[in-house]
């Protein structure tokens, strides 16, 4: 089910991608400027610190308002305490549109996503991991501060909710199941400190 | 922490009854600006200061303790001791001074004296002199004397006031974010999107910054009146000078030029003061005694006479009609049946009959002169010209004779009055007048004059080669009938020959010299004399200048026209006014010589006026320089 929602959001992604990019691509109407794609590229800063989870974000203008973004978030690593093992691994994929209120990358925005989640955490405070996936919606708000000609500061805060099914471990390694559940949520995304380039 | 409030307020409780002191003090009258005239204008008085001081009673004790008084004695003639007291001298000064009004101005001079107990360095003492003219006052610029303490309370609510000035952005720009606008064009946006650029500029505004500045904009009065207590004169003042209260008396010399006005004779000038502190007035002086300055002009020298308007009449005139009359060819009898005869001597009858009634002109002789057309031999037209002169001369003589016996049928049954219905004689007619005759047989000149002015001849150099040339006349017809030109020339310019001229010789009634000296009062000279009483000296030039008598000099002077004036005066009979009035002129020309001899000339003839010297600076210098007239 999940990778076929995950499946969905590539998907969906890839095939307004080329179909916008044809669109603007296109030879111009005489009466009309020449239209190229805003494109950008950004990086959450703060997420590294979140046990080093790497998250990029790729995002094309639709038009002078609005914005289509596919976020992909992974965290492969796992940290080796002396009585557990400490990991904060994920697999993220949203698709997300934007509102902005200005013009797109400058400013402030609102924006509603579709996103999925492979997750494996645990060994915070003890060896127990909780491991499944969650699947649903956001929303988010968030300020695009121009640093530069191509360059932006991005600050965002986003919650999100949907339906999740995980299982509790009690160690990352051969533990025992301790407890199993499938219930719908609604929780804090994340707060973005994000470096963006827009060309 | 305590002593330094006890000490603070103590120190500003003693100040503050000083204060108060000074001013009981100033009100009951113990310290008061007043005026005078400045100091070289003033003459030299002795201080009392200067004069020696004797104590005249010394009171001493004696061994009782009881007071014994030692007085200074004199003995008298009669040898007793007697007491005496030598009394303090009285110093007078003047509160009038005499100023002359020149080139319609007066220079009035004077000096504010502002007493040591009147100076506060929290105080600021403004003057008001004011001039009284007749029904008129004119409030002369203020002088303000400010204290060291208050001209830096005004500074330094000026300074914050311009701190507070400075924080209102006036430059718009630095209320937006220029920064991000810049980023923002630098996108391209415009390029890809329809932009307005006010919508860019307006979305970039910082608006919690404008809305600040927009605050601070609509405070600047209110701020304006709690930071500056007491601005800074924005009309024009004559002096603001900071005073340090050590010094023992401030004089403030004043001057003030007054343009003249008619009639202006006196000025008064008062003073009014007020002591103002932290921009409160604390006290308004009472007005100060008035000095008074009495305004002497060179124009009540001037000469009132009334002159007559001389008119220059031509005795005789002229008056000349011209009549084209046709005769029979050959004959010098008038029909009056051919052509337009009738109409053209009616026209001259009527002339006759017209200058023969009019009242102011008499005729003296009446020339006519009767031209014939070259056709003919010259002596038969000589003849035929003086026939037909005579025939014209016998015609109006016997016209004339019929009007006159005419007009004197009438006068007989005719009662002539006034319009006041009194009987009055009857307007005489002319009994006689000359009849002159002078034929001109052929008028060749006047040909030559009618072919250059015929636009219609074909060669009309041929013509008057002939007329102007010197051949006898008869030569000269048989020379023009063999032009071509001949028919044109006898059928339409003979006949324009064949004209009388009227000329009328008159003389006017009554009449024999040639100017009138009429009783008609010159308006001309009397607006000029009026206008120089009222000081408009250009308009008194302009209208005595062609008169260049007295009052022409005066005028010149008072505008300055020395040499005109001079020129003028040395042209008339010498009596005391003329020469005083040169004496001024010579003085002003810096020709002292002759200044100081007409002077002395006028006060040999009229003593009188060496007082009015005095009033006239160019012969006051004089008098003082020459040490004239020291016994007064």
């Amino acid at each position: 089910m999940q990778r076929i929602f995950m499946l969905v959001l590539i998907g969906l992604f890839c095939s307004l991608m080329p179909t916008q990019l044809k669109a603007l691509s296109k030879a111009p109407a005489q009466d009309e400027s020449p239209k190229r794609p805003y494109l950008s590229i950004s990086t959450n800063l703060l997420a590294l610190g979140a046990f080093g989870t790497l998250e990029a974000d790729l995002g094309v203008g639709i038009s002078h308002n609005s914005s289509l973004h596919l976020e992909g978030i992974y965290n492969p690593f796992s940290w080796q305490l002396t009585n557990r093992t400490l990991h904060h691994k994920q697999a993220t994929i949203a698709l997300q549109g934007r509102y902005w209120l200005w013009y797109i990358y400058s400013g402030w925005y609102l924006a509603g996503k579709l996103q999925h989640s492979i997750f494996n955490r645990g060994g915070y405070r003890c060896p127990k991991i909780k491991e499944g996936t969650a699947t649903g919606g956001g929303i988010e708000v968030g300020y695009d501060w121009m640093v530069g000609k191509y360059t932006n500061i991005e600050f965002a805060l986003g919650i999100w909710g949907g339906w999740e099914s995980s299982k509790t471990y009690a160690s990352a390694r051969c533990g025992k199941l301790l407890a199993q559940s499938e219930k719908a949520f609604l929780k804090a995304d994340r707060m973005t400190i994000a470096l963006q380039f827009v060309f | 922490m305590k002593p330094i409030i006890w000490i603070s307020s103590l120190v500003l409780i003693l100040s503050a009854c000083g204060t108060e002191r000074k001013l009981r003090e100033i009100r009951t009258g113990s310290a008061d600006a007043r005026l005078s005239l400045r100091q070289e204008e003033r003459p030299i008085l002795l201080h009392t200061d200067d004069l020696p001081q004797p104590q005249d009673t010394i009171i001493v004790k004696d061994l009782q303790g009881n007071d014994v008084f030692l007085m200074r004695a004199v003995q008298d003639q009669n040898g007793e001791m007697i007491a005496s007291e030598v009394l303090q001298p009285a110093v007078i000064s003047a509160s009038f001074h005499n100023v002359a009004e020149r080139l319609g101005k007066v220079e009035l001079s004077f000096c504010i004296h502002v007493p040591n107990r009147l100076q506060d360095p929290s105080w600021q003492l403004r003057f008001f002199p004011v001039l009284y003219l007749d029904n008129d006052s004119i409030s002369l610029s203020p002088v303000f004397v400010t204290g060291q303490e208050y001209r830096e309370n005004q500074r330094k609510g000026y300074q914050s006031y311009h701190r507070f000035l400075n924080s209102i952005i006036r430059d718009s720009a630095e209320l937006r974010n220029q920064r991000l606008i810049a980023l923002f064009q630098s996108r391209k946006y415009e390029d890809y999107f329809n932009i307005q650029q006010q919508a860019v500029l307006s979305h970039y505004n910082l608006h919690g910054r404008i809305r600040r500045n927009n605050r601070r904009q609509l405070r600047l009065q209110d701020v304006f009146r709690r930071k500056i207590k007491d601005p800074y004169p924005t009309e024009p003042i004559y002096l603001d000078t900071a005073t340090n209260s050590m010094l023992p008396e401030l004089a403030i010399d004043y001057s003030y030029t007054l343009l003249t006005r008619p009639n202006l004779r006196k000025a008064d000038l008062i003073l009014k003061g007020e002591i103002w502190r932290n921009g409160i007035q604390l006290y308004q002086m009472p007005t100060s005694d008035p000095l008074t300055f009495y305004i002497s002009s060179i124009t009540t020298l001037l000469e009132e006479k009334c002159r007559y308007v001389q008119r220059i009449v031509e005795r005789r005139a002229q008056s000349n009609s011209m009549i084209y009359l046709d005769f029979q060819k050959g004959s010098p009898k008038i029909d009056t049946t051919l052509h337009k005869n009738a109409r053209e001597l009616k026209r001259i009858e009527a002339k006759i009959l017209e200058l023969m009634a009019n009242s102011t002109y008499d005729i003296d002789s009446l020339v006519i002169t009767a031209t014939c057309s070259p056709e003919g031999r010259y002596s038969h037209n000589q003849a035929l010209a003086q026939a037909r002169g005579n025939a014209l001369k016998a015609h109006f003589e016997h016209f004339v004779a019929h009007q006159q016996h005419i007009h004197e049928l009438d006068q007989e049954n005719t009662l002539f009055v006034n319009l006041d219905s009194t009987a009055t004689a009857p307007r005489p007619w002319l009994n006689h007048f000359e009849l002159i005759i002078r034929p001109i047989p052929e008028d060749w000149k006047r040909l030559g004059d009618l072919v250059r002015k015929d636009t219609l001849l074909k060669d009309p150099q041929y013509l008057l080669s002939i007329i102007e040339s010197t051949h006898p006349a008869d030569v000269k017809e048989r020379l023009l009938q063999k032009s071509s030109e001949y028919p044109y020339v006898s059928q339409v310019l003979f006949p324009r020959m064949r004209t009388v001229r009227f000329d009328f010789h008159l003389h006017r009634k009554g009449m024999v010299k040639d100017t009138l000296h009429t009783t008609e009062i010159d308006t001309i000279y009397q607006n000029g004399l009026k206008a120089l009483r009222n000081r408009k000296f250009e308009i008194a030039l302009t209208h005595l200048r062609p008169y260049e008598d007295y009052n022409t000099a005066i005028a010149c002077l008072c505008l300055d026209y020395n040499h005109t004036a001079r020129a003028i005066l040395e042209q008339l009979p010498a009596n005391s006014k003329r020469n005083y009035m040169l004496a001024v002129a010579c003085s002003r020309l810096h020709d002292t010589e002759n200044a100081l001899s007409y002077l002395l000339q006028s006060i040999e003839e009229e003593p009188s006026l060496q007082f009015r010297g005095n009033l006239d600076p160019e012969i006051s210098q004089l008098m003082r320089t020459y040490n004239l007239f020291n016994q007064y």
